[in-house]
């Protein structure tokens, strides 16, 4: 793939290509322009511009109170999911053990087991154990779900970095704990942050499993979302689309400016 | 077999002017090494040749025709890169005859074709073997094999020894001198191994910069550099600064520090100017000279001798704190800090 | 700590001082596995031996533990198809996507530097932005007034908006689109493992850049193509968010099948039953096409 390529194949590439992205964006770049259409119905091209879904959001039921939760149980599996994981991927990276290869593929299979059997089975365990709260069945569903992402990640980390490195850093006079904290710690760095953003954006958005674990009055952003969705026709959704686009866009890019997540990801 | 014309190639990236009026001639079944040091220019005429890189001017001509206008897969240029590129996922066999397939050539003369180049570069039996399963020295003949097989009008190799250690180096140079004879192909070889130029080469460009600043027979270039940057290049070299005191018939005295050397030619330089002499290591011998010779001699002290097996580098320090390095035979009975002299014949001194 | 680590140069150290040496292994790895083991392995058990009760709204009782729930899900004409049209949906949704995502992934690579991050940042982003705005980004886009309907009126193709939503063809769009991300860096990864040289000497060689592609480039993409088609047919197998969102009644997949025998007929079993053939016959076929894929290509997966 070079300048001395035929101009044909060059061509074909280029228009492929940016047709495939072009697929990827429309959808989302369509909503965002739908989302200031004055009509109550979707339409494009908008006839009217107005900003007034913004403002219907707040009339969603319960989105509130929805959002707030969603985003406790996201910020709390993915700390606890990431945690748990930095042990796991240091011991699953620096040692070879029988069994290795069993218990990776057992730890991210989360990733290709349906998300309906993780949900169907969670509650019905905690049904059998005689029922935990909501809350503690939701965070537990997640983080069962999300765990997967921060060993990728962090085991795709871990295996750039180096260990003689502690070695020299354990030769100058640090302790065990003292060098991973400096030593080791700083290198996982885009490993851990990027785990932990895949694991806070795949359990704020996660309807199959919490739909099967919210009890009594829980209820989080993606199951009152689509409610909405389902009972109405206007383009509330939209503009609660967009704003959430944004926001998570700007999380990204900061992220990658910060810690270059996106190379290590590629590298997966 | 052709061959090869560069007619005033520029090339700029950005600001850098890599390629700067670049040019060249490769007589049929000559072998050129384009030689120099890293980012001078030469992978980057390569590839102008090859077809990778259009140049910003100039003209390429292969056989008497300008191939610019062609794109590099109808150049029937034989490419050996410097990472080999064999393809992974296909058998030694089937590398060396992908250039086969590509021009159509039918099974049974492929089979031949492939077999008669294994022969060649000596690696029969290996047909089904895969690019992962050889060593080094092998990968290289397979890469020269698929490069030589579509009898291509001129070799081009990246870099060629560069890979291997000591040893396979050696017996290599061997190998592709003789394949060279047999084929008679007209071949550049790029390096920045002034040895590897100096062994394998019919005739080196010297290349800093983007230019070539000289071109020869490897024996004159080595021997009788017209620059400094050359001979400094082109193996060990002593050279000093000094100004020109007289010239007396085939004379010139050069006065460098406390001493005058005498040289049997300056380059057109006069009385007065300031210049700089070099005299290769193997050039000085250590002992006095015999009465009536007219050799230079000067004395100093051993300050290092450094062992190298089949020679001993020894570094002689001289008053105003100029060392010389002198390649003796085999392991000299010299103590450091003892006084010796040296000695040198005229026409070893080179001046710039 | 007890004399847990046997001193170097002794021989056969007796079993629970081997155990000892893993030790250490094992308090890493305790956190994770432990909240793994009992909170989604033995669940899963638990489904597994839940579908082979009887449901409360059974009339005969079979004898337990019964493979009746497991007939049923082939047997009855709806669930069957349910099954048949999940696998079906996302296997064509996976070609397509293969197809959509390839050119996109030569796009990156031929892409300086800046361009590169950029794409790969939209990338990210379109990974990271919920399937639910993504799902519904398509409702908009396939609506009646949407920009699909207005241009094929537009062009004549169709007379008057028609209904494209809440279809199979919706569902295999949206899932395709799911896919995207998953597809693309695989196959970006195993391009980028192309040293360049490779494609330069296949055109010395006298192949152009589409023969290049088709000898050289294609084949050695060939392992990030399986991972991501892989990952992109155990992900459109379980969609359950998207056929919910794009689909009708008569277009439903197996997830959406199973989480209705759970949550509005109340019957467990069956629904565990349900679950339990759609897990397993994903993961058969992601071990098998991963078996295909190393004996046969002796491609590294």
């Amino acid at each position: 793939m070079s300048r001395s390529d035929d101009p044909s194949y060059r061509m074909a590439v280029g228009v492929l290509g940016w047709f495939g992205m072009a697929f990827l964006v429309f959808p989302v770049l369509l909503t965002i322009v739908v989302s200031f259409g004055g009509s109550v119905f979707i339409e494009f091209p908008p006839q009217s511009f107005s900003l007034k879904w913004y403002a219907n959001i707040a009339e969603v039921q319960q989105i509130g109170r929805a959002v707030l939760i969603s985003l406790g149980v996201a910020l709390a599996t993915a700390a606890i999911a990431t945690v748990m994981a930095i042990p796991a991927a240091l011991a699953i990276t620096r040692h070879d053990f029988p069994g290795r290869g069993t218990l990776v593929a057992f730890l991210v299979s989360p990733v290709t087991v349906p998300m309906v059997a993780i949900g169907i089975a969670v509650s019905q365990f905690f049904v059998w154990i005689g029922g935990g709260t909501g809350w503690f069945a939701l965070l537990v569903g997640h983080t069962v779900l999300v765990s997967a992402y921060p060993v990728r990640t962090l085991v795709a980390s871990l295996s750039l970095s180096n260990p003689s490195l502690e070695e020299a850093a354990a030769s100058l006079g640090a302790t065990r704990w003292v060098a991973f904290r400096t030593v080791v710690l700083p290198q996982l760095m885009p490993g851990l942050v990027s785990g932990f953003l895949f694991a806070f954006l795949i359990s704020f958005d996660n309807y199959p499993i919490s739909i099967f674990l919210v009890k009594g009055g829980l209820t989080t952003m993606p199951i009152e979302i689509f409610n909405y969705i389902s009972q109405n026709l206007d383009p509330t959704p939209a503009a609660f689309s967009t704003i959430y686009v944004l926001i998570v866009s700007a999380v990204i890019v900061l992220a990658e400016r910060r810690f270059g997540i996106v190379s290590l990801s590629v590298k997966g | 077999m052709a061959r090869i014309e560069l007619t005033g190639l520029e090339y700029r990236v950005g600001v850098t002017r890599i390629l700067n009026d670049v040019s060249l001639a490769v007589e049929e079944g000559e072998c050129l090494a384009l030689l120099g040091p890293s980012g001078c220019g030469k992978t980057t005429t390569l590839r102008v040749i090859a077809g990778f890189v259009t140049p910003d001017s100039g003209d390429v001509c292969i056989g008497g025709a300008s191939v610019l206008a062609l794109r590099p897969h109808r150049r029937n240029v034989g490419l050996v890169f410097q990472d080999y590129a064999l393809f992974p996922h296909l058998t030694v066999a089937e590398n060396i005859a992908y250039g086969l397939v590509r021009r159509r050539v039918p099974r049974e003369a492929i089979s031949r074709q492939v077999g008669a180049m294994l022969e060649t570069v000596r690696l029969t039996g290996m047909e089904r073997r895969r690019p992962q399963e050889l060593s080094g020295g092998q990968r290289q003949r397979v890469a020269l094999a698929r490069a030589l097989v579509i009898k291509p009008d001129v070799l081009l190799l990246d870099e060629p020894l560069g890979a291997l250690d000591r040893i396979l180096r050696d017996q290599m140079q061997v190998e592709l001198k003789r394949i060279r004879r047999d084929l008679g192909i007209t071949t550049i070889i790029v390096t920045h191994d002034q040895e590897e130029a100096l062994s394998l080469a019919d005739r080196i460009a010297v290349m800093f910069d983007g230019r070539i600043v000289e071109s020869g027979a490897p024996e004159h270039l080595y021997a009788r550099p017209e620059t400094r940057a050359v001979m400094a290049f082109l193996g060990a070299s002593n050279i000093v600064e000094g100004r020109i005191e007289a010239i007396v018939g085939d004379v010139a005295t050069v006065r460098v520090g406390d001493f005058a050397v005498r040289a049997g030619h300056w380059g057109g330089k006069n009385a007065g100017d300031a210049v700089q002499i070099g005299i290769r290591p193997e050039a000085i011998t250590i002992g006095p000279a015999d009465s009536g010779s007219v050799e230079n001699t000067l004395a100093g002290s051993v300050d290092e001798l450094v062992y190298k097996g089949p020679h001993t580098e020894v570094y002689v320090r001289f008053p105003g704190g100029r060392d010389m390095i002198v390649r003796v035979q085999g392991r000299p009975a010299l103590a450091k800090g003892s006084v010796v002299t040296i000695r040198f014949a005229l026409e070893d001194v080179l001046v710039f | 700590m007890n004399a847990t680590a046997a001193p170097a140069g002794q021989r056969a150290a007796p079993s629970w001082r081997r155990i000892g040496r893993y030790l250490p292994i094992l308090c890493l790895l305790a956190p994770l596995l432990a909240f793994m083991a009992i909170f989604y392995g033995a669940p899963m058990v638990l489904l597994a031996e839940e579908s082979l009760r009887n449901s409360p709204t059974d009339e005969v009782k079979r004898p337990e533990p019964t493979a009746y729930h497991y007939a049923r899900t082939f047997e009855s004409a709806r669930t069957f198809r349910a099954l048949t049209r999940t696998f079906r949906l996302s296997a064509i949704a996976t070609v397509i996507a293969l197809v959509v995502c390839f050119p996109i992934a030569l796009l990156l690579i031929r892409a300086g530097p800046r361009l590169r991050t950029g794409l790969l940042l939209v990338i990210f982003v379109s990974l990271a932005a919920s399937l639910l705005v993504r799902n519904y980004g398509w409702l908009v886009v396939l609506a009646d007034q949407g920009p699909v309907n207005r241009l094929l009126i537009a062009i004549g193709v169709f007379a008057q908006p028609e209904r494209l939503v809440y279809s199979e063809g919706a569902i295999v769009v949206a899932l395709v689109h799911y896919m995207m991300p998953f597809v693309i860096l695989p196959i970006y990864g195993a391009l980028l493992r192309i040293p360049p040289s490779f494609g330069e000497a296949s055109q010395s060689l006298g192949g152009s850049s589409w023969t290049t592609f088709v000898r050289i480039v294609w084949p050695l993409a060939l392992p990030g193509v399986f991972g991501g088609t892989i990952l992109a047919f155990a992900i459109g197998t379980s969609a359950f968010v998207t056929p919910l969102m794009l689909g009708a009644p008569q277009t439903a997949m197996i997830s959406q099948v199973a989480a209705e025998q759970f949550l509005v007929q109340q019957n467990f079993p069956w629904g565990s039953a349900i679950v339990v053939v759609l897990t397993v016959a994903t993961l058969i076929i992601v071990a098998l096409y991963g078996a295909v894929l190393r004996k046969v290509f002796r491609v590294a997966v």
